[in-house]
């Protein structure tokens, strides 16, 4: 295969204009990290080197306008053109002149094919792809899933993101290593939270001053509803936000503000009771400072006032009753809903004004050093994304390793908002309760050399996912010699195997298409039996543990599975020939 | 033998729930205590006397029953409701399905069962599965034994009918109980309403018919009478429905002529839009306005129907400031008999005269009234009419005068009808013409044009209405229209009748009933994953049918997520049927005779009578073989659904603190058991019939009386080591 490669790379064309466009932009990837469509983005920027190498790159901004009067342009100028679409169909567009190449991820049993399948227009994927005709897909899987459904007048390809293999030997990797991260990120450590089984307790690392800085004392106003900024990563024991605020699922929910707040202050919620708690009269304390509020049946504003004694920075609500109505369409446990919350001094303190942290209330990251000891197993994905299944992996490492405290687990969290996971992470402690066994969630955008040192600190990377289009994260782990805990379905199925993982077992259940509104059951995803996932966290301890020779068969045989699959060299050769073959 | 030596050995046995509530308690915590107590009565009656207690027993009370023989106290109870007494042997009688036993107090003492079994000699459970848990869990001496319910016995002639008889299906089955089957909804993917009545319905049987008397519902508060399907939480003024179809049950059947006052309002998206109200075939269309309104309908029902449904709901509002799904409000509705004088005085007054200057009218887009009538203001004005008209009607629109209009076309619409005119300069007076309006009591201009009315006048004014008449038109030629019916009626008649005969002509495969009997509220039952799984078997195959007989005493809790369920399953040929109330012991033997197969997909059974039942009775099954139905659920008598354990808590744990496993079920081989058992029933008959006869041999050695006595009589004699059966 690499010496057919060797005979391509001269024949460069560039005259050969490659038009690309993604609705993610590189300028808002970081705010825009973990929303449905960000994975389109990183397609096309591990693409980009492959199709410099064939063509020039033009980016596109506004299809409809440009790509058609750039394709005329190139024509006149005797030049061939594509217009590769790194969309779902869509979105794609259908009535260019210009080869249009439909560039998507997919990882359910079945395309939608149904004319009705949403609210304001069909989805009829499946007459769309027939209209672009061309698609390349990133899984085998995909290809076959798109090509059993739209027959064989359309061209389906697959051509896997490209991962490089790194080259040099792979790194020692004995067991009771330790070793520490530089991150810039928030963290959340189970080692360092207050855990019992009742409710568990974020001490979340800030570096420099441990009580946080302090409130300057000028109005702030939080909004949690998720169509706007939401504050929603302050809030512990709460919900998603929804688009009119965030309703909350535990007892004794919290705001954790970045601040410490001091003095005499006024404290605005606006917020509403849900069943039960309509009308239930429930405690607000900041700091040793209580109050009793009456849960309103409409959403209203409510106004306390706390004179502070000291310095605190949550605001902490108790007396709610977390239960599902009986009979409601609801099943989660809701207490009180909470749209926005404003804060003002009421005395004239003079206060320090505060630094970077108030204006940009998000940028509470900063550098810190993680040490880690022991064998470290880790996954990065995306906590919102259902189909991850993390708490799978929470639950399963923390049976297997319950009385361990060598064992632990990083989960790198893509997600522009903590409060995405941060509750829910924080209520699996506490019924995990107790545990020895560490687990860590890192919540940032890492650097590529801090994501380098979290893959050589890495003995095993997980995934318990119940449908993947590729899984970027799990081959650039692999890439690296990080044999895997991971299921063999969808797209994995190409690149996972027993040389180079522990299977995790899995078998189909029923799914809505994530663009169907109606979320009606039409297609397949996977289901995993968290048994195996189990055995496979006590299997690999041993194999790491007693059996280093196999560890390191694993580890060869992952960077060869990646080669095998996915490198730039034979990923550039075959798009190079897709494209030769459209234009 | 010491004849007469010892006195008759004593039985006091209690189940915190007594035979006078059971009706009312099914699918409360513990209720399957009482069923699994009936079975053992039979068994224990032949060591003893019995003494069914109404509630736990004290010392001092057993000492009173130890005057006439020695006792034994057995306790149809979770350990931790188990009575703190010494005064005789104690026996706790429990199920358990998961893999830890509780050692923990999380609310008070007694939570623990780890020590609430300490003191204990003697205790049953009904699985290996358990008595392996508990013997590991408690360290002292328990000697637990594992003694099953007997129920084998009780269906020999049950089991020798199905030898004799293959069951039918659903065909023979007759059921007197409320039933809710898919073939009576129209289901969409975003809303599932009641067929309208088509005919007497004798599945409904139960629900008399209206008897007349007033009905007054105030929707700001529960009403046991009304069952409400798609709505929000009553609210001190009244209730909003959800968007989509809401719907609403009453408790009789409405038949004949009837009024029905309704007290309603829009919501956001749905203000100025129009509501249709339907009650069996009969409809009404009304304006859906910013305020609460109330409309008075008549409605004619030939066919008895219980069912007032809401269309033209089905858009849902975006940025409201309530976070909930809301589509209209509804503060209080009447229903009463229209009485024959009534409608011939209605018919007297067929032409309907509205003065606009009239204070009292309830009109949208318009200026206050005048002394001429009223200008227009909107661009869409609409007029709700003092009296509701229907079927051929002439509107005739009387002008006082008009701005910006000339020459406009507008849309003149009366309900659900619109007909367009164009305005003339100087012409004050319009006639428009409608046909076979539906019911309604709004009539709306839509298009109309507006301006500063003068100087002095800086209101936007359109035209200025003075009188509206509406005036029913005769029908011609009724006999024609009636022969046309007929025809119509007739020509509907011949194309059933083809469908019909081309359903006999084309192969129909055979019928197969599968039953579940569960409570959808248990978690452990897991209810969606055999309606999914049922439905991707047999999306296509109208010859098959799950029925789910519901034991949960309050059906209405489960309408939501049924309907949700079967809304978001759709479409699917096959058949769902739930089934809720007490069926008569010959309706339930019926039921067991009539069925293919029963379904369980169960992520853990302490044993689980229903399936025990059916199976004894030589019905087959699909199930997994996790905990204690690993010991009757087997590849000769069973489709297994695979399952491996799961970390979870212990039910009754408020802290829902992860602490023991249950089961996950394999989907997918659920799946593949629905579908290989049509396989196993259509195709390999003979292999069908050994499966039944090996279900009741499995179940014979499982759960048969002879089994039970074995081990009761060990207890007995380490008991009472003298004691003589």
């Amino acid at each position: 295969m690499i010496t057919l490669l060797e005979n391509w790379f001269p024949i460069m064309t560039h005259d050969l204009l490659i038009m690309v466009f993604s609705e993610t932009k590189a300028e808002t990837v970081r705010s825009s990290l973990g929303n449905a469509d960000y994975s389109y983005y990183f397609i096309l920027e591990k693409y980009l080197p492959l199709l410099r190498r064939i063509g020039t790159v033009q980016h596109i901004d506004d299809p409809g306008v440009e790509v058609d009067s750039l394709y005329a342009a190139a024509r006149s100028a005797n030049r061939k053109a594509i217009f590769l679409s790194f969309t779902p169909p869509h979105r794609t567009l259908r009535n260019l002149s210009c080869p249009t190449v439909c560039v998507m991820a997919w990882e359910f049993g079945s395309i939608p094919d149904e004319d009705e399948a949403h609210a304001d227009n069909g989805l009829n994927w499946v007459e769309m792809v027939r209209e672009i005709g061309s698609v390349i897909t990133i899984s085998e899987y995909a290809t076959r899933v798109i090509q059993s459904q739209v027959g064989g007048d359309v061209s389906v390809w697959t051509v896997p993101a490209p991962v490089e293999s790194i080259d040099a030997a792979v790194p020692d990797h004995p067991a009771s290593a330790s070793t520490s991260l530089q991150l810039n990120a928030f963290v959340i450590d189970s080692q360092d939270c207050e855990i019992d089984e009742e409710r568990a307790t974020a001490n979340a690392r800030q570096s420099g001053n441990e009580d946080g800085p302090a409130w300057d004392g000028s109005d702030i106003t939080m909004a949690f509803a998720s169509n706007g900024v939401s504050c929603g990563q302050y809030l512990v024991g709460f919900y998603a936000e929804e688009e009119w605020g965030c309703w909350s699922r535990t007892t004794s929910p919290q705001i954790v503000l970045p601040w410490q707040l001091d003095g005499k202050i006024s404290l605005e919620l606006v917020l509403v009771g849900y069943g039960e708690n309509k009308g239930r009269a429930v405690h607000v304390a900041i700091g040793g400072c209580h109050h009793e509020l009456e849960l309103p049946e409409t959403m209203s504003p409510i106004e306390l006032v706390f004179e502070l004694s000291g310095k605190a920075n949550t605001i902490q609500f108790s007396g709610l009753r977390a239960l599902p109505l009986p009979g409601a369409r609801d099943h989660r446990t809701l207490g009180l809903g909470l749209k926005s919350l404003r804060l003002r001094a009421l005395d004239n303190v003079d206060r320090a004004p505060l630094s970077v942290a108030k204006q940009n209330p998000v940028a509470d990251q900063d550098d810190q050093t993680l040490h880690l000891a022991g064998t470290v197993y880790a996954s990065v994905f995306n906590p919102e994304d259902g189909r991850k299944n993390w708490k799978d992996i929470v639950t399963a490492f923390c049976w297997a390793f319950r009385d361990d405290p060598n064992k632990v687990l990083l989960l790198k969290m893509s997600h522009h908002n903590r409060s995405v996971f941060m509750g829910d992470l924080l209520l699996l402690f506490s019924r995990l309760y107790p545990f020895k066994c560490r687990i860590v969630a890192i919540h940032g955008y890492l650097s590529d050399g801090q994501l380098e040192q979290l893959k050589a600190a890495t003995h095993y990377y997980v995934n318990a996912s119940g449908a993947e289009g590729q899984c970027l994260p799990l081959l650039e782990f692999l890439a690296a010699g990080v044999p895997a805990i991971a299921p063999d379905h969808t797209a994995m199925a190409s690149y996972i195997s027993k040389d180079n993982a522990f299977i995790v077992a899995s078998s189909l259940e029923p799914q809505a298409w994530p663009i169907d509104s109606r979320r009606a059951y039409r297609t397949t995803t996977q289901r995993i039996d968290w048994d195996s996932l189990r055995l496979a966290f006590l299997q690999s301890a041993s194999v790491l543990q007693e059996h280093i020779d196999q560890y390191q068969k694993m580890q060869l045989s992952a960077k060869v599975a990646v080669r095998n699959h996915c490198s730039p060299d034979a990923m550039t050769d075959r798009l190079h020939r897709i494209i030769e073959s459209l234009v | 033998m010491r004849e007469g030596a010892h006195k008759r050995l004593i039985f006091l046995v209690y189940s915190p729930i007594a035979a006078d509530d059971i009706e009312t308690s099914l699918g409360v915590a513990d209720y399957s205590y009482y069923f699994v107590m009936q079975r053992f009565l039979p068994l224990l009656e032949e060591y003893g006397d019995v003494c069914v207690l109404k509630r736990a027993p004290t010392d001092a009370e057993i000492e009173l029953y130890k005057k006439s023989g020695p006792c034994v106290y057995l306790s149809f109870a979770p350990p931790d409701k188990l009575a703190d007494v010494s005064a005789c042997p104690v026996i706790p009688v429990f199920a358990w399905e998961y893999s830890t036993l509780p050692n923990e107090s999380f609310s008070c003492r007694k939570d623990n069962w780890v020590a609430a079994l300490q003191p204990v000699a003697h205790a049953i459970t009904h699985s290996g599965y358990a008595k392996d848990v508990v013997a590991s869990g408690v360290a002292n001496a328990v000697e637990i034994a594992s003694i099953p319910a007997p129920v084998w016995d009780s269906f020999q002639s049950t089991r020798d009918q199905r030898q004799r008889i293959r069951p039918r299906g659903l065909d023979a089955l007759s059921l007197d109980c409320t039933v809710i089957d898919t073939d009576d909804f129209l289901i969409s993917n975003t809303s599932i309403r009641p067929k309208p009545s088509i005919g007497d319905h004798t599945k409904h049987a139960l629900i008399g018919v209206w008897d007349g008397s007033p009905l007054q519902f105030d929707l700001s508060r529960e009403q046991r009478s009304l069952t409400l399907i798609g709505f929000n939480e009553p609210e001190p003024w009244g209730i909003w429905s959800l968007s989509g179809y809401p719907w609403m049950m009453f408790d009789c059947a409405l038949k004949g002529e009837l009024e029905l006052t309704i007290t309603l309002r829009g919501y956001l998206q749905n203000i100025g839009s129009i509501v249709r109200l339907e009650i069996g075939s009969a409809c009404a269309d009304t304006l859906l306005t910013d305020r609460l309104t109330q409309h008075v309908f008549r409605f004619s029902l030939s066919d008895a129907s219980n069912v007032l449904a809401f269309l033209g709901l089905e858009k849902r509002a975006v940025d409201g400031e309530d976070p909930r799904d809301i589509g209209l409000g509804i503060a209080n509705l009447q229903v009463r008999r229209v009485y024959p004088e009534e409608v011939m005085q209605d018919e007297t007054q067929a032409v309907q005269i509205i003065a606009l200057s009239r204070e009292d009218l309830v009109v949208d887009g318009f200026h206050l009234p005048e002394t001429h009538g009223r200008w227009s203001e909107s661009a869409d004005c609409s007029i709700q009419l003092p009296n509701a008209v229907s079927g051929n009607m002439q509107v005739s629109i009387e002008l006082f005068h008009m701005l910006h209009n000339d020459g406009e076309t507008i849309d003149v619409s009366l309900g659900s009808q619109t007909e367009s005119i164009t305005l003339a300069p100087g012409v004050l007076s319009y006639e428009v013409q409608f046909k076979d309006v539906c019911q309604t009591d709004v009539l709306r201009m839509c298009g109309l044009k507006s301006g500063p009315g003068s100087e002095h006048d800086k209101r936007l004014l359109g035209i200025g209405l003075a009188v509206l008449s509406l005036r029913a038109m005769p029908v011609e030629a009724e006999p024609q229209t009636l022969q046309a019916k007929l025809a119509q009626f007739s020509e509907s008649m011949r194309r059933g009748l083809s469908i019909a005969r081309q359903r006999v002509n084309t192969f129909r495969k055979k019928p197969i009933l599968y039953t579940a009997v569960l409570n959808p509220k248990d978690g452990r039952k897991n209810w969606e994953d055999i309606l999914t799984a049922f439905v991707y078997a047999f999306r296509k195959d109208n010859d098959v049918t799950l029925l789910i007989k519901v034991t949960y005493h309050d059906l209405e809790e489960l309408y939501a997520d049924i309907f949700t369920m079967l809304s978001e399953l759709h479409p699917f040929s096959c058949r769902i049927i739930f089934i809720h109330g007490y069926l008569r012991e010959e309706a339930y033997e019926n039921l067991i005779l009539q069925s293919h197969f029963v379904v369980n997909a169960s992520r853990g059974e302490g044993q689980c009578l229903p399936l025990m039942e059916f199976m004894s009775a030589g019905v087959p099954a699909i199930a997994p073989d996790n905990t204690a139905m690993a010991e009757y659920v087997n590849r000769e008598n069973s489709l297994i659904v695979a399952s491996s354990p799961e970390l979870t808590f212990w039910p009754q744990d408020p802290r829902q603190v992860f602490r023991t496993l249950w089961y996950r079920i394999n989907w997918e081989s659920l799946v593949v058991a629905f579908t290989d058992s049509a396989t196993l029933y259509r195709q390999k008959r003979r292999k069908y019939q050994r499966f039944s006869q090996n279900a009741a041999e499995s179940l014979q050695s499982y759960c048969s009386l002879k089994v039970a006595r074995a081990g009761l009589d060990h207890i007995v004699r380490k008991l009472v080591p003298d004691h003589d059966t």
